[in-house]
């Protein structure tokens, strides 16, 4: 797997590409913290190279809703599959976060 | 009907080829693209937590899958010799407790309890044995 990150205004883009898994969990979850100590609005996750995610991968996001809540971030998922998004909604995260089908509308909540 | 088995050592990177494994063997089922994911996610997890929990990642151990086709299903068995799971440890994730707490684990066997139709764990010549039923 590989994660793209990309400064883009006031928030920062990342972008999986492949399959995060047990195997590659930690790199996302690096990515993430770097991320979020950059101390912009939010975190937006491109998803369109995501092509599946364990409860590995979903523990990454789901362990920094608290910091990035208290530290007024917001982290919103866009170009999310069907496929994928079921594995949000089977597991309750699909209610934690936010889910858009496109980056503009990710722009939009982060920016609000 | 058609059976399968697959040994390979407990490493990480080989999770993707047991998914791939998975995935081609359920193929006759013609299942959606979604149902299909549900049950190669599911053996993944299971796989993962054997490989890191009970076998500490330890290369030299193997798991054994054992794919099984049925009339009504598909059985899998995932034989290891490591530290058997203790299910009686088993709780129902709170996933608010997950965030406030910032736990990275754990939601694995939630996911393998929602798809399966059954799962139970047993231990035999001194193998655990993990077996799951999917009607399909």
């Amino acid at each position: 797997m590989q994660v793209n990150a990309t400064k883009e205004g006031h928030l920062i883009v990342l972008e999986p590409i492949g399959e995060l898994d047990a195997s590659c969990s930690v790199q996302m979850d690096n990515e993430l913290a770097a991320a979020i100590a950059e101390n912009t609005k939010g975190v937006a996750i491109n998803c369109s190279g995501l092509e599946y995610i364990s409860s590995a991968g979903l523990g990454v996001f789901i362990s920094y809703i608290n910091e990035m809540e208290q530290k007024n971030q917001k982290l919103v998922f866009f170009n999310m599959s069907e496929k994928i998004k079921h594995v949000f909604e089977m597991v309750g995260i699909a209610q934690l976060v936010q889910i858009v089908a496109e980056k503009n509308e990710a722009i939009a909540i982060i920016n609000e | 009907m058609n059976n399968q088995t697959l040994k390979i050592a407990c490493k990480l990177d080989n999770l993707r080829n047991i998914r791939e494994y998975i995935a081609s063997f359920c193929a006759s089922k013609r299942l959606s693209e979604i149902e299909l994911n549900n049950i190669v996610l599911a053996i993944d997890e299971i796989c993962a937590n054997l490989m890191i929990h009970s076998n500490k990642c330890d290369e030299n151990k193997e798991l054994e899958l054992k794919l099984i086709e049925e009339t009504d299903g598909l059985k899998f068995e995932i034989l290891d010799q490591g530290k058997a799971y203790d299910t009686t440890k088993y709780i129902t994730p709170d996933l608010n407790h997950y965030v406030k707490t910032a736990k990275k684990g754990g939601l694995g066997m939630m996911i393998v309890k929602k798809v399966m139709d059954s799962v139970e764990f047993s231990e035999k010549n001194g193998k655990n044995i993990c077996c799951m039923f999917k009607r399909v």
